[in-house]
């Protein structure tokens, strides 16, 4: 596997197996080529590097090669370009990234979870889960009463489940994912909550429905007890009219009109 | 001393009418789709992968449409206001038991059945009702009460991400739960009233309530039929939209902002086109011929566009055909219910508005799986770059609505005597006395002349037309919601 770089001053680089590497660095000046000094570092430790430098014209092409096998030869290789204004160009190596849920997981007293880390694109030799409490990483026992289990649908995944939640397993989980070249890890957070914390909510939406009903039937009894109430007093009001009328006949010559 | 029955009073104590359709019209099918929002959750809790979690709001949303004509049922013999309430309880009780759901079978039990035939009981007889309380101002109410979907939609997606992120998915459910207790209080204001020209008994017999008889009157059959077919491509969009915008390159954020445009437009449609169906300044069976059409141009457009979507882009284009569409399928709805007193009567229009809900979900359950079908078929018959071809549609009817309203216009100039069906046919079906006569309090708001010609408009109705190299096929079984 070879590896360039030709003008940024940084790149990254993931990788997941053990490879070949080769480094090129590329250095563009105006002054004179010939007394430009090329060196190799690794986090700041000198190498030895065997391979001349090419010039082309008004570039320096200066090449670096060796081999990753494990992860101690994982870290950041820089190249160096002259000695008073010294140019850096660097090199990261990294293992690839686990992806869990950004999102904390809530859960419920006797509640079971399912938590899931993937790995996009690489496939590591295994997995393992840490449940911590603190700062201190407990691994996780797989073989107690089926309590928790490990499983994965494909190599690039893994799964933790757990049965019957209780208040004490909440808290920080890791997933870590382990390569030939190192291992990396993601973080999951539980939260395990207790049944009574929704149900205050849900008892007081209830209570408000009922009140609502109650204050809607009671307005509509109320109107329609007044709507009752006019006729009876338009009722009574005609018999009086015509009480008196009846006793104020000759005066009354208006036309009788029922009120209606 | 017995008060005089008055008509339709329409206003007064049927704006509180509409407000409770607006609430139910958002408590069932803008819940419905926020709750879309959990599936993410559920899928990852019960270890499946979303197409089988998407059944479960697909469930739910088939039980509600086609259990509606039991709910209307249920009204014409009880009332719309017990129906309602007791479908209030009903799907509380669904999304509550649902949240202690021990696998994914109790879901689609719990929230598919539950809850849907819970809400089957809650939407046809609260616009039922509205239609009643209303006389010349029924379109603008309809379209007030229609945008609750879209409003309570858009209001309860941030509050429903919030419940999952405090309480989780099982809280949530638990407090939607409850939040749709409200649907009580709905019911709660829907009074009965009393119109001239309603039957002195209720029915006997379950298909008499369950408003069959209607489909003999010539007019309602085609409505009907038309539905049926307008189902078929009316919720093609709704399916197929988010994964033909991903599909297209637009990235996630892009296809839901193209799904937004289409929401949002929808909801201001329908305000817009209840208000101007009220103006009267075109009758109501025009504009919904016009409207119709341009639902199947809507939907045209929305395949034909061409969008080079990148992720970076916002595919402009898309989000303008998404926008009309959504905006043409907005001024649609109200007018699907608004035409339905003068098709059928106010008395039958409880029963004909849960027939026609129940075709339109027929019709929505076979067009969009059909269509992602055509599509997957007419993708794996030419693997190479070819002309674009449109998939060979089921679903081209040739201006069954436009049949109607001509059927309509002639039901109108008939006068009230010529109406007259044979009492005998009657008792043992319908209630409503006779449904072929027409009630004079309806009539008078219809225009009494209207010069359609048969056949000027069509329905195109053609699922979206298949890109021409496209890495799989994005039929999935319902995974986004009807629009009602």
């Amino acid at each position: 596997m070879a590896e360039d770089s030709s003008g940024p001053v940084e790149k990254n680089i993931t990788l997941e197996k053990p490879s070949n590497i080769v480094l090129t660095c590329q250095f563009t000046t105006s002054g004179t080529l010939s007394s430009v000094n090329v060196t190799w570092k690794k986090d700041n430790e000198l190498l030895k590097n065997n391979d001349p430098t090419v010039v082309m014209g008004s570039i320096l092409y200066n090449q670096y090669r060796f081999t990753i096998i494990d992860s101690n030869q994982m870290g950041s290789y820089s190249c160096l370009f002259g000695e008073q204004k010294e140019r850096r160009g660097t090199f990261y190596f990294k293992v690839p990234e686990v992806h869990g849920k950004s999102k904390r997981l809530i859960t419920y007293v006797g509640d079971s979870t399912v938590m899931m880390c993937k790995c996009h694109d690489c496939v590591p030799l295994n997995w393992t889960w840490y449940s911590s409490n603190g700062s201190v990483k407990v691994p996780v026992d797989v073989h107690m009463n089926d309590k928790y289990t490990i499983s994965g649908a494909y190599a690039n995944e893994t799964k933790l489940k757990i049965m019957q939640l209780s208040e004490e397993e909440k808290g920080s989980y890791w997933c870590r994912a382990i390569f030939q070249l190192g291992e990396s890890e993601e973080h999951i957070e539980l939260v395990v909550l207790s049944y009574l914390v929704p149900l205050k909510p849900f008892l007081a939406i209830v209570a408000e429905v009922v009140l609502l009903v109650a204050i809607i039937l009671l307005c509509e009894m109320y109107t329609q007890k007044k709507d009752k109430h006019p006729e009876d007093e338009r009722e009574f009001e005609q018999i009086e009219q015509l009480k008196s009328e009846d006793s104020n006949g000759i005066e009354n010559s208006n036309p009788r009109h029922r009120k209606n | 001393m017995t008060p005089k029955l008055a008509g339709p009073p329409d206003g007064g104590w049927g704006w509180m009418v509409a407000a409770a359709t607006f609430a139910a019209n958002g408590l069932s099918y803008g819940l419905l789709r926020s709750l879309s929002l959990a599936l993410p959750d559920l899928a990852e809790h019960f270890e499946r992968n979303a197409q089988e979690t998407a059944w479960v709001s697909a469930l739910a949303l088939a039980v509600q449409q086609a259990a509606s004509p039991m709910g209307s049922a249920l009204t014409t013999r009880w009332g719309a206001r017990p129906v309602v309430m007791v479908g209030g309880v009903l799907t509380s009780l669904g999304l509550v038991l649902s949240a202690f759901a021990g696998s994914l079978l109790h879901l689609y039990l719990g929230l598919g059945l539950l809850a849907g035939s819970g809400w089957s009981l809650v939407f046809a007889p609260a616009l039922g009702t509205l239609s009643l309380y209303f006389s010349s101002r029924r379109v603008l109410a309809l379209g007030l009460a229609l945008t609750g979907n879209g409003v309570v939609s858009l209001l309860l997606a941030p509050s429903v991400q919030f419940l999952l992120d405090t309480f989780g998915w099982r809280g949530a459910l638990l407090l939607l739960g409850a939040f749709t207790l409200h649907l009580i209080p709905c019911g709660a204001v829907l009074r009965p009233l009393a119109l001239p020209g309603d039957p002195p008994a209720s029915p006997c017999g379950a298909f008499a309530a369950l408003g069959l008889d209607l489909f003999t009157q010539r007019p309602f059959l085609i409505f009907a039929l038309g539905m049926l077919l307008v189902g078929g491509g009316y919720f093609v969009p709704c399916v197929h939209l988010a994964p033909h915008a991903l599909e297209r390159g637009l990235g996630g954020y892009g296809a839901a902002l193209v799904v937004a445009v289409a929401a949002v437009g929808d909801a201001g449609a329908r305000l817009l086109s209840g208000w101007l169906a009220n103006q009267g300044w075109v009758p109501l069976s025009r504009l919904l011929a016009v409207f119709a059409s341009l639902t199947g141009l809507g939907l045209l457009a929305v395949g034909l566009v061409p969008v080079e979507g990148s992720s970076k882009g916002w595919g402009d284009p898309l989000l303008a055909a998404a926008g009309a569409y959504g905006l043409s399928v907005g001024c649609f709805a109200p007018l699907i219910f608004g035409v339905l007193p003068g098709l059928v009567g106010l008395g039958g229009v409880v029963q004909a508005t849960g027939l026609v809900l129940l075709l339109m979900s027929i019709g929505g359950l076979l067009g969009p799986p059909l269509s992602g079908k055509s599509l997957s078929q007419e993708i794996h018959s030419q693997p190479s770059s070819a002309p674009r071809q449109r998939p060979p549609s089921p679903l081209t009817p040739s201006s069954p609505c436009s049949q109607a309203s001509y059927e309509m216009k002639r039901e109108t100039s008939l006068p009230p005597s010529s109406c007259a069906v044979p009492s005998s046919s009657l008792a043992a079906s319908s209630s409503w006395g006779c449904p072929g006569c027409c009630p004079t309090a309806v009539q008078t708001h219809l225009p009494p002349t209207l010069l359609l010609r048969r056949g000027s408009f069509s329905l195109f109705l053609r699922p979206p037309s298949s890109p021409q190299e496209a890495p799989a096929p994005f039929w999935t079984p319902l995974v986004d919601h009807f629009l009602v």
